[in-house]
């Protein structure tokens, strides 16, 4: 790749020289299990894959007393994390690799102008010994599985695809004076909550499920949906949904059973 | 290990307590909890002494009048946690240690004053009890803990040398204000304040690689980036990566592949936990 | 043991009882609980010890004694063997009540300091863990004491150690900086030796006298160190210079082997349970 076509892609010109670099020296961040599980499944640890993005994301007023989605914020948190993303990608592409392991999204609100957040996506770029296990559609696959759970999804037949997600920024209602009043003191649910919660994640759910179609994935694991309000008090909730697709790569999923212990570690 | 040889070890142990105590020679000291000591052991390596470094640098602030890497701040923190291993190498090479496991640099910003850095790397010093991790040079130094040490060895590899790289930034306030200013109000991308940051951040993750070339490492692992902001005239990123560099090692891996298994006792932290020592396990859970 | 007057009357009373009753109270889990029953002891019971001392930075050297344009380093020996009786006496205090629920160790130790009247300089530090016994095995001169958990305890013994007590190191400085120190970092980017030289002998000082305790007690090696450094400038008497005061402070159980295990090698495993 050249440095006109990394600048395109988002990547400063340092990146290609430490992605040149690491062809002969590998670097990881996976621990040392997470190392030795990688290779135990297949595969060699090429190299650190990164990306980035400082994006403003500001802030949207909702109407005081209406749950809404604030599809602006949505929008911007989505294309930050797709700009990141796509950058670990590109570089891991450069690399020749198979796929990426143990993605790590980070988000980290900056004092530098208001509102702004810097995004990065990190993993480790693998490429199996044997056999290819690109994507279908012949891109490195991308997953926040750890090496752990790499290993164990290898056994039980099944190759990562793609991370996929969804999010949805919602604003959720401010109580009237009189519905307060009502609710006031006692232990009943406060519907307003409860409704604007339950449409926000399952919008962010459904929005994850569409981009594991999309992929023509078999199912998602690995599912975890963060609830944080950032920097914008505590009405403005941002539900972010995140998994790794899958697909299978044989008929049958039967392994070995497990064995059953009592744990004596910690 | 039998139930039985299990409650007469409370007897063994009371007996050794209470006979004469005799002169020894200097007992060891690590930083290793429990866990990491037995399996340090059984990885054949004797803890030996817990070993330290301190560096106490001064980094000035100095206005930053172009964007680009503080060169001055780089080297000084640079030096400075070179320094601090450095001296905990010394420490452990004059005990007759073959590495130094469990190696960790605190940084401390404030309590020594203005401008004042203080970095302190702090490890356990060990020997090989079959001399098999001898390099004929310095001792090896990793920030693996003993777990993690044990898991390498276990499998064929050896650490080498605790590697790092560092690259602090600086945007100036012109750069700064004329980037905020070109996208203020719109929910877009600052792509040169993006590069700027991307650009470091990669800088100190290549650094670190090219210590581990230097050594003639297959690779790294365990890498971690720290990052911290400073305001010094201007806006001011520090990252650092750390790792430990690794290569193949004379031993075959020996053991047994890994197993999948499901436990019986605590499915989440919060459930009641009773724990029977059944047969010695290694978890690779972390 | 200490020849300092033990815990007072009443703590021995309460004691008493909780012997007597065969009822004992303690803060183990019940993972500690099972771990401490599979290697043979059996818990008897909370024990505490505390002590209040009057502590204050004394010693501070007058700075026209530095040779010229040199760091001087003093040992601030009083006030750091200050520090370490007081929680010595604590610890002892702590032992007594043990001994007397017949118990054999305390683990679990933990040493809390509290700073009881800020006009007095007063600073309380109490040492608080559970006791165990083993049925039947004859009474030890003092009981082993260990800053380590049930669970750890168990794995020691399994891995042929057992703790013998927690050893402390602690040790205190004073630095005096010159003026040309000061001068020079304020121009450049420098590695102030000074300081850290100080803070190496402090460190240095007190982790020689925690071995020290280490190999007093017979011990083949300490484990768990807790390690505190603490810094804070202190005006200079007589030249504008501002130095500094460092206190270094090393816990850490001492254990002392008592078998050679011979381990089945460990199996590796991954577990399928959420995490």
């Amino acid at each position: 790749m050249s440095t006109s076509d990394a600048a395109a892609a988002g990547l400063p010109p340092e990146a290609l020289v430490r992605l040149k670099e690491t062809r002969t020296v590998f670097t990881s961040d996976l621990t040392v299990n997470e190392f030795l599980l990688v290779k135990e499944a297949g595969f060699d640890p090429l190299g650190l894959v990164l990306g980035s993005s400082i994006y403003h994301i500001g802030i949207q007023v909702g109407r005081w007393g209406k749950s809404q989605e604030l599809n602006r914020l949505s929008e911007a948190l989505y294309h930050a994390r797709e700009l990141a993303i796509g950058r670990m990608e590109v570089e891991a592409d450069e690399l020749g690799a198979d796929g990426i392991v143990g993605v790590r999204l980070d988000i980290k609100f900056y004092e530098w102008g208001a509102g702004t957040a810097e995004f990065v996506a990190i993993g480790t770029a693998v490429r199996a010994r044997e056999g290819s296990y690109r994507t279908p559609a012949g891109k490195p696959f991308t997953s926040d599985l750890s090496g752990q759970d790499f290993w164990v999804l290898h056994q039980t037949g099944y190759a990562p695809v793609a991370l996929v997600m969804g999010n949805c920024v919602y604003h959720v209602a401010h109580q009237s004076l009189g519905q307060w009043v009502r609710s006031a003191g006692v232990n009943t649910e406060l519907p307003n909550f409860t409704q604007a919660l339950y449409e926000a994640r399952e919008l962010a759910m459904e929005r994850m499920q569409r981009e594991a179609e999309q992929v023509g994935a078999q199912g998602i694991v690995g599912v975890q949906i963060h609830e944080k309000s950032h920097q914008w008090g505590g009405h403005t909730i941002e539900f972010f949904a995140v998994g790794t697709a899958v697909r299978p790569l044989r008929e049958d999923h039967r392994v070995p059973p497990p064995g059953i212990v009592f744990s004596l570690d910690r | 290990m039998s139930g039985r040889d299990s409650a007469d070890l409370a007897v063994r142990a009371l007996r050794r307590l209470a006979a004469p105590i005799s002169p020894r020679r200097a007992p060891f000291t690590c930083d290793l909890s429990v866990d990491e000591l037995v399996l340090v052991e059984r990885a054949g390596l004797e803890p030996v002494k817990l070993v330290m470094g301190t560096c106490v640098v001064s980094v000035l602030r100095r206005p930053i009048s172009r964007t680009g890497e503080l060169r001055h701040a780089t080297n000084a923190i640079y030096r400075a946690r070179r320094l601090a291993v450095e001296d905990l190498r010394r420490e452990a090479a004059g005990v007759g240690a073959h590495g130094v496991v469990g190696v960790r640099v605190e940084v401390d910003e404030e309590r020594w004053g203005e401008d004042l850095h203080e970095f302190v790397a702090l490890g356990t010093a060990v020997r090989s009890r079959t001399g098999s991790l001898r390099t004929g040079g310095a001792p090896f130094t990793s920030h693996l803990s003993g777990q993690g040490v044990h898991a390498l060895l276990a499998a064929g590899y050896r650490p080498l040398s605790l590697v790092m790289g560092a690259a602090v930034w600086g945007v100036s306030r012109w750069d700064s204000a004329a980037w905020l200013s070109a996208r203020r109000r719109r929910r877009v991308e600052y792509p040169e304040m993006t590069r700027e940051i991307a650009t470091a951040r990669e800088l100190a993750i290549r650094r670190m690689g090219v210590e581990a070339r230097a050594v003639r490492a297959a690779g790294v692992v365990g890498m971690t980036i720290e990052q911290r902001s400073h305001t010094w005239g201007g806006d001011a990123m520090e990252f650092v990566a750390l790792g430990t560099a690794i290569r193949s090692g004379d031993v075959r891996p020996s053991g047994p592949r890994p197993r999948a298994v499901v436990s019986l006792d605590a499915a989440s932290p919060r459930a009641a936990e009773i724990r029977v020592d059944v047969e010695p396990l290694r978890r690779l859970d972390n | 043991m200490s020849a300092a007057p033990g815990p007072p009357e009443s703590a021995l009373r309460r004691v008493r009882r909780q012997r007597d009753s065969g009822t004992w109270n303690s803060d183990l889990s019940v993972g500690e609980l099972a771990a401490i029953h599979s290697v043979g002891f059996a818990p008897a019971g909370q024990v505490t010890g505390s002590a209040v001392y009057r502590i204050a930075v004394q010693g501070i050297p007058s700075c026209g004694t530095a040779p010229r344009g040199q760091p001087l380093v003093t040992e601030l020996a009083a006030y750091g063997r200050a520090l370490h009786d007081v929680r010595r006496l604590a610890l002892d205090r702590m032992a007594r009540e043990a001994i007397e629920l017949g118990c054999h160790g305390v683990v679990g130790v933990r040493l809390t300091v509290r700073r009881f009247d800020h006009a007095m300089n007063a600073v309380e530090f109490t040492a608080i863990g559970t006791a165990i016994r083993r049925a039947g095995a004859a009474a030890l001169p003092a009981p082993f004491l260990s800053a380590l958990d049930g669970a750890d305890l168990a794995k020691l013994l399994r891995a042929g150690m057992v703790p013998c007590r927690l050893a402390i190191g602690i040790a205190a400085v004073h630095v005096h900086t010159t003026n040309l120190w000061e001068e020079t970092s304020r121009r450049a980017d420098v590695a102030r030796t000074d300081l850290s030289g100080a803070a190496a002998s402090v460190r240095s000082l007190a982790m020689g006298r925690l071995s020290e305790e280490a190999r007093g007690a017979g011990a083949d090696g300490c484990v768990g160190s807790r390690l505190h450094l603490d810094v804070w400038p202190v005006p200079c008497g007589i030249h504008r210079d501002r130095d500094h005061v460092l206190q270094f402070t090393a816990v850490a159980t001492a254990v002392a082997r008592f078998d050679t295990p011979a381990p089945p090698a460990p199996e590796p495993v991954v577990s399928l349970d959420d995490r």
